[in-house]
């Protein structure tokens, strides 16, 4: 197998590490032709969040070449934090140079590795010092090869049709609020109708039943056109009914990290089952560098709400 | 700890309705006293009281006065009962407790219920040896409030119905904006069980009036092993003798512990002591960590009133910024009151 | 002892407190009437940092008292007039770096006095103890005083002074050795002392971070490595390039950003890479030296595997290929065990023999060279023999023993567990020293050198070891030419990660003999095989 490709957006993929690094100490990355999948199982954190991650290999490098006896894909297993710190590393390193992006000037060479048996991604440049001198700069960082086999295994959760999809108010308005929440809660109550008027609303009750807070958003719903259809076909449905989704409040709070990332994100409810959030790097929509996926599973919950 | 209860009739009026459109001078009233989570509220026609307690020793009370309120109405529940409208406002009264911290957050759900001040804002984003940490600056919810340079405000209406009931809030930052809903859990509070420190105001032996930086810095350039607190005054006559030894200060704050000791030494003069009222030398002492929980409420407040009557109870009131600014000439204020250590023992 | 800063002065002393509470927990006050000295040493004795403000730093400086003069005077002793004492150093740091010191001092007063003080009008002494007297006066008259209590150390720390012998001297700026080491993520993280490996060749250096990155799961992820020019250093006098050598940064770290914050450069130097670093800085007023022990640089293998492979690729010609290789297996698991643990580099003395060791010139120059060093670093392919030879002496015996140069060691062989450590010229009194009940560390320098006809009575560092030259230089000049090996592969368009194992450059295929020293006073067997 060979891989190699030049990192033109450091600081994107800087920023996605970051998200990543918040969740999970080590996630899945497979890379394939087109797209960059990043992985995060449930199992490895303590919220039960997964995150299934797509992004065009466009995004972020170029003169991207991959080769493999699995369809050209290549998966691996990798400490987040070793990835982030190489980045940010390299990122300084641009930084110092004067460059600072990595757009354009000095070439940031990503490839697949090994040494002493032991395979790696290693990162190269070579970039201007302070005083103008030339340095040259490696990060290695280890990874664990996953066989095609194994990634089988691995498949994306199943989920019913959303209830309810709304485009999510910014991620910095809601950043004070649900910090609020969990501090107040462990458990976050997130409910959503279809309306129009369509709303948002994250709920706690303090965890002695001392307090109950509400915080009501108006949103977007997001209409797929599948949806139009039916909603057609069901005069009837419902648009007051909230759905709601318990999850666990600190999983929210580490969906939210991504605020450093510039995107939308569409909520959809899956009444009591789950809470999916798609955050969209960049627009929304087809020319969306990639997308980030949220699976937060509902809790169980037997409350009155 | 009492719980709350149903009551059995729903009361015609809450007992009291205020609304500001911007929560942040009540929040600092309330955060000057929040090193206790139980708080005691008083309400009655010309505002609020609200009392917190330190074993035994040290009370705090927040004056939240009516006019802090862009609308405030009391209605005294036993009104409908009582046959004189001209009874005492605090007579029937009925405090309730709550939980302060809960209260505080409710009241910085969007983030802006924050005063800038300097002292707060120097305490963030440790540094690494060189360079900083990336991570630091993407933590930063719930230290958002002390970054907050910007002048939106969240706006606020709180009604109380009665015993209980809970205390309810609505918040909002614009009308636009998203709204929150809080009803917060409030429980019985027994009267008899409440301290309250009685300072001789006939009997002062020493009266201090000085802006509160200078006690802040004090206070928290302290080691914090720090275990006593001594408070010294001599009479200004005094204080000024041309002897060949130290001139004694005109006001010494000692602070003794296992460090060793630490003398802050204030001269007469108007820039650092506004007033300064003492017949007679004066010493009082008191333990550092009570003192120390007033570092909340001197952080933001403008200036201290610190008197210490002759049996040396202590009583010290920050004056607290309204908002308003022809109104800051002294109502709006926390007090401190302290009973002192017994230097015999 | 009274001194008086302003605001000036306050300032560069303040930062020299922040960096000295990166060293160490426990300050050190040494005043003379010429210097006050400030010292603090890390817990395992492997860093040490010591600042010396000479009078002029000070608006007023004095010490000692008229009564005390004339007492020492009529002893007739010429003893130096010292005040000693010892504080946490974060008490005295926290008064002073407190944000209103920078607003508000405009004078800050020093003194110590001592607890049991003859003068009835000294108000300030109301006990038996020494204290620290920090007085600060402030705006509007607004006076400070804070009084520490101080401990009365019986015995001081000190390092040796390096020998100037086949020494490297480095100077560099600190902005750019900052940009260099702020490039490994490592040290970023608060946990852990992150250690890098530093390569001296001809016209580059190059660092690599110590992780165990070939080790278990539970091992670092991620190794990093940089190549940069030597023009970036202001002076690269290197002894006999390539060198290595590793040592932890977290104290390091506090003397770069100290002198970032003056814009001070940093005199490095270092004699063999097992003899400690010596980092100095300064300008007219003060000197700052910081003393940090290196780390045995060893093979990236971790596995058993692992090593003999790195071993085969190292032994190659040496007659002692096999005894080497058996020898480091068995040293496998201690020397991974040990890994971690520096060596001293200071040791306990009593304040003359402090003294001594703060005012270099009381020392007279060795009267000879010897010669015992020399033939390692100009005949790298010495037999294996004098790799081992230093290891084997002991540290003291008769004289005529030491004065002979030595080739090779007739008590050597590979069996010998011969506890003594190593003896090096330029080096501090060791324990073995004090445990030999010669008293030897009470001996003027005179007293000392006349023992040792025409050696140096500069002690050596305790723990210090030495691998052989030759491995070293080995090591050293193949990790270059695999790293410029590296750089080819890099410019090729495509590596084939499957089918040909790279070269490990991470190695440095030294192959350590020994295993770290540990940080405390009991003789370690240098060698075992």
């Amino acid at each position: 197998m060979r891989f190699r490709a030049c990192v033109e957006n450091v600081p994107t993929f800087c920023k996605i590490m970051q998200v990543i690094d918040r969740l999970q100490k080590k996630c899945i990355i497979q890379f394939k032709p087109d797209v960059m999948r990043i992985i995060c199982l449930s199992d490895a954190n303590e919220a039960g969040i997964q995150v299934w991650s797509e992004i065009k290999v466009s995004t972020l490098f170029n003169e991207y070449r991959i080769q493999s006896n699995a369809d050209n894909i290549i998966s691996m297993n990798i400490a987040s934090a070793s990835l982030l710190h190489a980045l940010q590393g390299i990122q300084n390193a641009l930084a110092t140079s004067g460059t600072g992006s990595g757009l354009g000037g000095e070439e940031v060479l990503m490839k697949l590795a090994k040494k002493n048996d032991q395979a790696l991604l290693n990162f190269a440049l070579t970039t201007p010092t302070r005083t103008g001198r030339l340095q040259s700069l490696t990060y290695d960082v280890r990874i664990e090869v996953l066989r095609a086999l194994d990634m089988t295994k691995i498949n994306e959760p199943l989920c019913p049709d959303a209830d309810t999809l709304v485009l999510l108010p910014s991620l910095p308005t809601l950043r004070s609020p649900v910090e609020r929440l969990r501090a107040l809660s462990s458990t976050l109550f997130v409910r959503a109708n279809i309306g129009p008027p369509t709303k948002l609303l994250l709920e706690v009750t303090g965890d002695e039943n001392e307090v109950k807070v509400k915080v009501e958003f108006g949103v977007k719903y997001v209409q797929i056109n599948r949806q139009e259809e039916e909603d057609a076909e069901a005069p009837g449905k419902d648009k007051e009914r909230l759905y709601s989704v318990p999850i666990v409040a600190k999983s929210f709070v580490k969906f939210l990290n991504c605020h450093i990332v510039n995107g939308h994100v569409i909520a959809a409810i899956c009444h009591r089952h789950c809470l999916i959030l798609y955050f969209y790097i960049g627009s929304a929509g087809a020319d969306a560098g990639g997308v980030l996926t949220f699976y937060i599973p509902s809790l169980v919950d037997d409350g009155p709400m | 700890m009492p719980s709350a209860t149903n009551a059995s009739a729903e009361p015609a009026k809450p007992v009291f309705t205020a609304s500001c459109h911007d929560v942040r001078y009540l929040t600092a009233l309330l955060r000057g006293i929040s090193f206790s989570n139980r708080a005691t509220v008083m309400a009655h026609e010309g505002g609020l009281r609200f009392s917190v307690e330190e074993a035994r020793t040290m009370t705090g009370d927040s004056y939240v006065h009516s006019w802090i309120f862009d609308e405030y109405e009391y209605n005294d529940p036993d009104f409908t009962q009582s046959q004189s409208q001209t009874q005492s406002s605090q007579a029937t009264v009925v405090p309730f407790e709550i939980r302060l911290n809960t209260l505080i957050e409710c009241l910085n759900i969007f983030g802006t219920a924050g005063l800038s001040s300097g002292s707060k804002q120097q305490h963030k984003k440790p540094r690494n040896n060189i360079g900083d940490d990336d991570d630091d600056s993407d933590r930063d919810g719930p230290l958002d409030k002390f970054f907050q340079g910007n002048t939106k405000g969240t706006g606020m209406r709180m009604s109380y119905a009665g015993a209980g009931y809970p205390l309810t809030l609505i918040l909002a930052e614009s009308s636009s904006g998203p709204t929150a809903t809080c009803e917060i859990t409030t429980f019985d509070s027994d009267p008899e069980d409440r301290l309250e420190v009685e300072i001789d105001n006939e009997d002062i032996a020493l009266k201090v009036i000085l802006k509160s930086s200078w006690l802040r810095d004090a206070l928290s350039e302290l080691d914090p092993s720090c275990e006593k607190l001594t408070f010294f005054g001599n009479p200004p006559s005094q204080s000024n003798n041309t002897s060949r030894s130290t001139p004694s200060p005109l006001f010494r704050i000692l602070a003794e512990g296992m460090f060793g000791s630490t003398e802050m030494d204030y001269p007469n003069d108007r820039e650092v002591v506004e007033t300064f009222i003492c017949q007679e030398p004066a010493r009082f002492s008191y333990r550092f960590s009570h003192i120390s929980k007033t570092l909340k409420a001197l952080q933001v407040s403008i200036k201290t009133s610190l008197r210490i009557d002759s049996k040396g109870a202590l009583g010290m009131q920050f004056l607290m910024p309204s908002g308003q600014a022809k109104e800051d000439d002294g109502t709006l204020f926390v007090e401190f009151r302290c009973i002192p250590l017994d230097d015999r023992l | 002892m009274q001194a008086t800063l302003d605001v000036t002065g306050l300032k560069p002393f303040t930062k020299a407190l922040a960096c000295l509470s990166k060293y160490g927990d426990d300050l050190t006050i040494y005043a003379t009437p010429d210097s006050l000295s400030l010292s603090s040493t890390n817990s395992s004795m492997s860093a040490y940092a010591r600042y010396k403000f000479v009078k002029q730093f000070f608006v007023r400086y004095n010490v000692g008292d008229k009564k005390t003069g004339r007492d020492r005077l009529a002893d007739g002793v010429q003893e130096v007039l010292t005040v000693t004492g010892q504080l946490l150093t974060k008490s005295l740091l926290s008064i002073l770096k407190h944000r209103t010191v920078e607003k508000s001092v405009s004078r800050c007063e020093l003194s110590i006095v001592e607890g049991i003080s003859s003068d009835p009008d000294d108000e300030d002494n109301d006990s038996l103890e020494s204290k620290l007297i920090v007085r600060l006066h402030c705006k509007h008259g607004v006076i400070k005083t804070h009084r520490l209590l101080l401990l009365t150390p019986t015995s001081l720390l000190a390092p040796g002074s390096p020998s100037t012998l086949s020494e490297s001297r480095l100077t560099i700026g600190p902005r750019s050795v900052k940009d260099m080491i702020e490039q490994f993520p490592s040290t970023k993280t608060a946990k852990g002392n992150p250690q890098l490996v530093w390569t001296f060749s001809h016209t580059d250096v190059h660092l690599k971070s110590v992780d165990s990155f070939f080790d278990s799961k539970a091992g670092a992820q991620l190794s990093t490595e940089l190549t940069i020019s030597a023009d970036e250093f202001d002076v690269y006098d290197i002894y006999c390039p390539p060198i290595t050598i590793a040592f932890h940064l977290r104290e390091f770290n506090a003397s770069i950003a100290f002198a970032d914050s003056l814009a001070l450069p940093l005199d490095l130097r270092f004699t063999d890479p097992l003899s400690p670093l010596y980092v100095d800085l300064g300008d007219d007023t003060f000197e700052a030296l910081f003393v940090i022990s290196t780390s045995q640089v060893h093979g990236a293998g971790g596995g058993a595997s692992q090593s003999r492979g790195a071993s085969q690729a190292a032994n190659g010609d040496g007659p002692n290929g096999n005894g080497r290789k058996r020898s480091r297996d068995e040293d496998e698991p201690r020397r991974l065990a040990n890994r971690k643990k520096p060596m001293k580099v200071v040791q306990r003395t009593d304040v003359p023999g402090y003294h001594r060791t703060s005012e270099p010139e009381l020392m007279p120059p060795p009267s000879s060279i010897p010669q015992r060093r020399s033939p390692q670093f100009s005949q790298p392919h010495a037999g294996p023999s004098s790799a081992r030879r230093e290891e084997s002496e002991p540290l003291f015996f008769p004289p005529s023993s030491l004065s002979a140069p030595r080739p090779q060691s007739p008590l050597f062989t590979q069996h010998q567990q011969d506890p003594e450590p190593l003896f090096l010229p330029g080096s501090q009194p060791s324990q073995a020293i004090v445990d030999s009940g010669l008293g030897i560390e009470s001996m003027s320098a005179a007293e000392f050198e006349a023992m040792f006809e025409g050696d140096e009575e500069e002690m050596e560092l305790l723990g210090s070891q030495t691998l052989s030259q030759k491995q070293l230089m080995e090591g050293g000049e193949s990790s270059l030419q695999r790293g410029k090996e590296e750089e080819r592969k890099l410019e090729e368009s495509e590596t084939e990660s499957d089918t040909e194992p790279e070269d490990d450059s991470m190695s440095f295929e030294l192959l350590p003999t020994q295993e770290s020293r540990e940080g405390d006073k009991s003789f370690r067997p240098l060698f075992e095989d």
